[in-house]
């Protein structure tokens, strides 16, 4: 096992340098200075190159480069240019809150997608197997924004059950916090939960027909323990290499639904800091977030080597 | 002919085949493909023919704002007063160019880079390492780096279409080739005589290519969504051409007062989406036996 | 055994402990119904083993999986009935009673090793849910009887904490064995249990499979397309044709006089290791029924010689023909004309200069994890013009690597491979492969792909490539009319003749034949094998034949290599090298070599 994780690892950092380099050599191709937009309007040439100074932009990339992962590995990645404050503040203030909408996305994905996906797979007639595949296809195709809208029109403006958008602290009030998190966390796991759905139906279906479980019920063991102790933890390692990648489309759907929901989370951070140009802002929350998704994929890997010892032991 | 092979074997009779031979056009021949060509066909339809279909131009801003449907405005006005109806159709066109436009070259561009990747132990590295980089940045955020860089607009979608749908052409298209080319009907063609343009070219493309058009369906539903995440926060498309994503965006803050605003644009894009994906189903049932 | 399991119903003596009768099976198919099972009646008795002997398609495998109401959710029971212990009707039984029935009564061993075992769990845990199935003592209880099932397959107990992919095929099916064993069912039903293994392995587990029956007095239907396993392990033999039995008795009198023309034909295609080099196989004319059409009247009657009109409009029943043999065929059995297999006619091989020379050939394959494998160590061999060379070897004796290198698929690390004559490779050394279905282009025409060495090699004018492809077609007795179609509309020894068409395009002077017959059913590879044979001395083709079949190597080989994990261990010509063996290996293949000859025969010709 820690010799699979010790063959997993570098890839990982690998990426994670790499994307980290890309970010920064990006950001700097944003035509237009940003100490120009900083000096405000008409402003000398001795105070561009002051601010410039200041920033260290006239530092070469390399140097401005390895100064910010510096910064980021003392854990100071600085001051925002433009939206004010340090970055720990800008992201820690909005950091919990993206947290909060995500992990109760992922919590109403391993509820829905698993129960969804076992029903799919063995459910019987064409009524039921029908409905259940619309379902699935419905939620799987439809985007989130449009998800979005219809959950506001049904739960917020027809039956007025819960509010249409806003954010209030779970952790200072519960009940009203909930009330606040329902809609937008059940917009951000439909997608996802159908894609599980479909995986694990899938893979249900698809163990089940494995010569193995056909062994299985030569030797007398019933339907039920079948389906649960032989077919299911076959179908589950491709499950959580799926459920890996949804984790990212979470990372990335939460910025539409925190815009259709006005949820101040680090989705809205990323819009204001793209909008405005504020690139140190802007590349340490993009590297945060690619740095999560990195290691939830590395998460899945490993999960999926504990399950599977055909990966585990080579 | 020697006598002895009359004895071993008269020619069997060869079976006559009533299937389909081409596994697109039987997988489309099912109910699930019907459907979604019908829906996708119509959709397409009502974008390419939108200026026939409404008076108004979909900039043209009447007197009246936030009206409800009526018979001169069959899905009502939007906040500055232009006609919905005809937004949504322009709407349509233009989500239509943007996906039309992104998907081919983002398969294009994936698809180059497998080939390349076939060739080399080190290209290989490479490209497979660009392909992790991309694969990295969840979508949308993506498209947000992207947009910072190129500014928004219908060009800045579509090249973030492009980047996010080319590993997935190019991942597919590589491992199709790596399998195919050690099956044995590659090692056969090998052993004839063909050199490795006329192995991959004659022989393997036509076989791998199988699970690319299926990716180009799911792929064709995926921009449509893009596009609309990307307009609907505001990165996208630019006003005041309309797309789908943002007229729903606009929709969001009227849904108090006025929802019907959002049901045009909304059932426009859900049968957009859905009519991809069941054409992308049926692809995939028709290939997979 | 020390812990035994008491009997639910007391066996009554007469009635047989499993008996189908009329039992058929449709699947459902895009082609609409398939009839796989067409009323089959068997029995079997106390502790015998009754062999099912056919050919693929004949519908034994789903007959298996059907006494059991094991089909696939496509198959379904549409009639008859199987009675366990005479009374309890298996088809009409509830579900539930199914599962008390299955592991408990009746056992069942499946062909592929590689898939049957559940990857995720250790094999103690596989034993573990298979007592627990059927309530098995308490967890103490099954541990004591896990090792013990294990030892008595002949696994050391420490190696049960290991999962399925750290065993080899042999002992995964030692490990299936104990599985369906468990338990102690009365019934052990074995469907191809050692197709998939080599033939050394195949000896092994057959003699696992005999012994253990003996001690524990369980009794076996063993499934195989092998005369030979059945004439060596079995009591009685049923054979299977269309979907139905039309044979069945004690397996010395069904192999010695076989009443149907079916069995008859099958025994003769059979290739025996005794019969000497040169001989021709006896091929069954013909390919199996189409099991989606329906059969009006006998299903083998477009293949049979002795057909009369009635074969075509009634369906003959299986009727008792003498006290223990039953056979259904209107003809009366009359003393078939005695079949000399005439020899192939074939040319001495010129040994003055070889045509092909491998020199000290070397190959490893290295992966990044595993240390490198050596594939192929210091092989010699040369192939003389109008020479068949036969190479036997089991699984990992390099000899598809060795096909490979001489093709130039793979280099070799160190040594020589030289082809006689100027051209390229390409021209002189062609190769028919293993898997008729996976080695022709799904895409291409059958005329596409025999003209296809002939385009890459820019042989010839388009028209004459269009008149090379008729004439190979015809010359490997296909209808030229083929061409246009596409290779999925033949069935698998049509392909294996496209393939030989294919390999002869650009008239080469070496053929290799990479196990190019294995996959074959026996009535259609006596066809391929005689087909290569004409072929070879018509054109003074060199052959090199590579097999795992010591009796089909030996039939068409003038010499014989033998290797064994990437070494020549012997060589030698045929006849010689099968009669006197040097090498303890060679003789160790031999002796594994099952005979259609039933032991009681033999025992009798030895005396």
């Amino acid at each position: 096992m820690s010799g699979y994780l010790l063959r997993r690892l570098p890839s990982a950092l690998l990426v994670l340098v790499l994307a980290s380099f890309a970010i920064f050599a990006i950001l700097r191709l944003i035509p237009g200075d940003p100490a120009t937009t900083l000096a405000g309007s008409d402003p000398s040439p001795e105070t561009v190159a002051a601010i410039r100074a200041d920033l260290g932009l006239d530092r070469p990339f390399p140097a401005q480069y390895f100064s910010w992962i510096g910064d980021l590995l003392t854990g100071d990645p600085g001051r925002s240019y433009l939206i004010g404050g340090r970055i720990t503040d800008l992201i820690g203030a909005r950091f919990g809150n993206t947290l909060a909408l995500a992990l109760g996305a992922l919590v109403l994905m391993l509820v829905l997608g698993p129960v969804l996906g076992v029903l799919g797979a063995t459910a019987r007639g064409r009524v039921p197997r029908a409905l259940l595949s619309a379902v699935d296809s419905v939620s799987l195709t439809v985007p989130v924004f449009v998800t979005g809208v219809l959950l506001v029109l049904l739960f917020a403006v027809t039956w007025r059950l819960l509010p249409p958008g806003g954010h209030e602290s779970i952790v200072a009030d519960p009940v009203i916090g909930l009330q606040y998190l329902v809609l937008p966390a059940l917009c951000l796991a439909l997608p996802g939960s159908a894609v599980l759905a479909r995986y694990l139906g899938d893979g249900v279906r698809q163990a089940l027909s494995e010569d193995y479980v056909r062994t299985a019920r030569s030797l007398g063991v019933s339907p039920r323990r079948i389906l649960w102790r032989h077919a299911l933890p076959n179908a589950l390692p491709p499950v959580l290499t799926v459920l890996g990648m949804q984790v990212g489309a979470l990372l990335g759907g939460a910025v539409v639904v925190e815009a259709l929901f006005a949820w101040p989370g680090l989705g809205q951070l990323a819009e204001q800091g793209v909008a405005r140009r504020d690139y140190p802002v802007v590349q340490t929350l993009l590297l945060l977030l690619v740095g999560v998704y990195v290691l939830v994929q590395l998460l899945t890997d490993i999960a999926y080597a504990l399950l599977d010892p055909r990966v585990r032991l080579g | 002919m020697s006598a002895a092979v009359i004895v071993d074997e008269t020619p069997a009779p060869i079976a006559p085949t009533k299937r389909a031979r081409n596994p697109y056009i039987r997988g489309l021949r099912t109910p699930r493909g019907i459907a979604g060509l019908t829906v996708v066909a119509l959709v397409v339809l009502l974008g390419l023919a939108a200026p026939l279909l409404t008076r108004y131009a979909p900039t043209f801003q009447t007197a009246d704002a936030l009206l409800g449907p009526s018979g001169e405005h069959p899905l009502g006005t939007d906040e500055i007063g232009r006609d919905l109806w005809s937004r949504v159709l322009f709407g349509i066109r233009t989500d239509l160019i943007v996906v039309v436009s992104a998907v081919p070259l983002g398969a294009l561009t994936g698809c180059l880079l497998a080939l390349v990747s076939v060739t080399s132990r080190w290209a290989d590295v490479v490209v497979q390492r660009a392909f992790d980089l991309v694969l990295a940045f969840p979508g949308l955020i993506l498209g947000l780096t992207v947009t910072a860089v190129l500014g928004a607009g219908k060009s800045t979608v579509i090249v973030v279409i492009a980047v996010v749908e080319a590993p997935a052409f190019g991942r597919m298209l590589r491992g199709a080739i790596l399998s195919h080319r050690e099956r044995e009907y590659a090692l056969a063609a090998r052993v004839g005589g063909a050199g490795r343009v006329r192995l991959l070219v004659r022989h393997i493309l036509p076989n791998a290519a199988d699970p690319l058009v299926v990716q180009i369906a799911v792929s064709l539903s995926i921009a449509v969504i893009v596009e609309g995440a990307m307009s609907f926060i505001g990165i996208g498309v630019r006003p005041p051409e309309p797309s789908l994503g943002s007229i729903v965006s606009g929709s969001v803050m009227h849904l108090q007062d006025h929802p019907s605003y959002a049901i045009g644009p909304l059932v426009a894009i859900s049968a957009f989406v859905l009519g991809l994906n069941l054409i992308a189903e049926a692809l995939n049932k028709g290939v997979r036996r | 055994m020390t812990v035994t399991i008491d009997k639910p119903a007391q066996i009554r003596a007469g009635t047989p402990l499993l008996a189908a009768h009329d039992l058929r099976v449709v699947f459902d198919s895009e082609r609409g119904p398939v009839h796989a099972v067409r009323g089959v009646d068997l029995e079997l008795a106390v502790g015998e083993m009754l062999g099912v002997v056919g050919e693929s398609g004949s519908g034994k495998s789903t007959t298996a999986l059907a006494l059991a109401r094991m089909l696939p959710p496509a198959g379904r029971i549409v009639g008859g009935s199987v009675l366990l212990d005479g009374d309890t009707d298996l088809v009409t039984a509830s579900e539930a009673a199914l599962v008390g029935v299955r592991g408990r009564r009746i056992g069942m061993v499946f062909q592929d090793p590689m898939t049957s075992l559940n990857p995720l769990l250790t094999v103690r845990r596989q034993l573990h849910e298979a007592l627990r199935a059927h309530g098995f003592g308490d967890r103490r209880a099954r541990e004591a009887r896990a090792v013990e099932l294990a030892e008595l397959v002949g696994i050391p107990g420490a190696r049960v904490s290991g999962y399925p992919h750290q065993f080899s095929g042999g002992m995964r099916q030692r490990v299936m064995i104990a599985l369906a064993l468990a338990n102690r069912p009365d019934v052990l039903i074995a469907d191809e249990p050692t197709t998939a293994l080599d033939p050394t392995v195949q000896a092994q587990i057959l003699e696992l499979l005999d012994t253990l029956r003996r001690e524990l007095g369980t009794a076996v239907l063993l499934i195989t397309h092998n005369m030979g396993v059945v004439a060596e392990r079995c009591d009685r033999v049923a054979v299977m044709y269309g979907g139905r039995v039309i044979e069945q008795g004690p397996v010395a009198e069904v192999l010695t006089a076989p009443r149907h023309p079916y069995t008859a034909g099958l025994l003769r295609a059979v290739p025996r290791l005794d019969t000497p080099a040169g001989t021709r196989l006896a091929g069954i004319p013909g390919t199996p029924p189409d099991l989606a059409l329906p059969v009006l009247g006998c299903a083998f009657a477009d293949r049979c010689a002795a057909v009369i009109d009635r074969c075509r409009t009634e369906q003959p029943d299986l009727v008792p023909v003498t006290d223990d043999v039953r056979s259904a065929c209107w003809v009366p059995p009359t003393e078939a004309p005695a079949h000399e297999p005439g020899p192939i006619r074939r040319n001495a091989p010129d040994p003055t200069s070889p045509v092909l020379e491998v020199r000290g050939v070397s190959k490893s394959f290295r992966s990044r994890r595993r240390p490198a494998v050596a594939a192929l160590t210091d092989v010699d061999l040369v192939l003389y013009p109008g020479e068949t060379l036969g190479v036997v070897g089991e699984s990992g004796s390099g000899k598809s690597t060795l096909a490979r290198a001489i093709v130039g698929i793979h280099k070799p690390d160190r040594g020589v491979i030289r082809v006689a004559g100027k051209g390229r490779l390409a021209r002189e050394v062609q190769m028919v492969f293993q898997d008729p279905f996976a080695s022709l282009n799904p895409r291409m025409t059958v005329g596409d792909i025999v003209a296809d060495p002939l385009h890459a090699q820019r042989i010839g004018t388009p028209l004459e490539r269009r008149a090379r492809v008729l004439e190979l077609l015809e010359r490997v007795g296909l209808d030229p009319a083929a061409a246009s179609r596409l290779p999925r509309d033949f069935s698998g020894g049509q392909r294996q003749r496209i393939g030989i068409a294919r390999a002869l395009a650009p008239a080469p002077s070496v053929l290799i034949c990479d196990e190019a017959v294995s996959a074959l059913d026996v009535s259609v590879q006596a066809q391929v094998v005689n087909l290569l044979a004409e072929l070879q001395a018509e054109l003074g083709l060199a052959l090199l034949f590579i097999a795992h079949d010591l009796a089909v190597v030996r039939s068409i080989s003038h010499r014989i290599v033998v290797l064994r994990e990437g070494r020549v261990v012997e060589t030698g010509p045929a006849d010689d090298l099968v009669a006197h063996p040097q090498d303890p290996y060679t003789k160790a293949l031999l002796a594994a070599v099952p005979s259609p000859v039933p032991v009681a025969v033999r025992a009798a010709e030895a005396v």
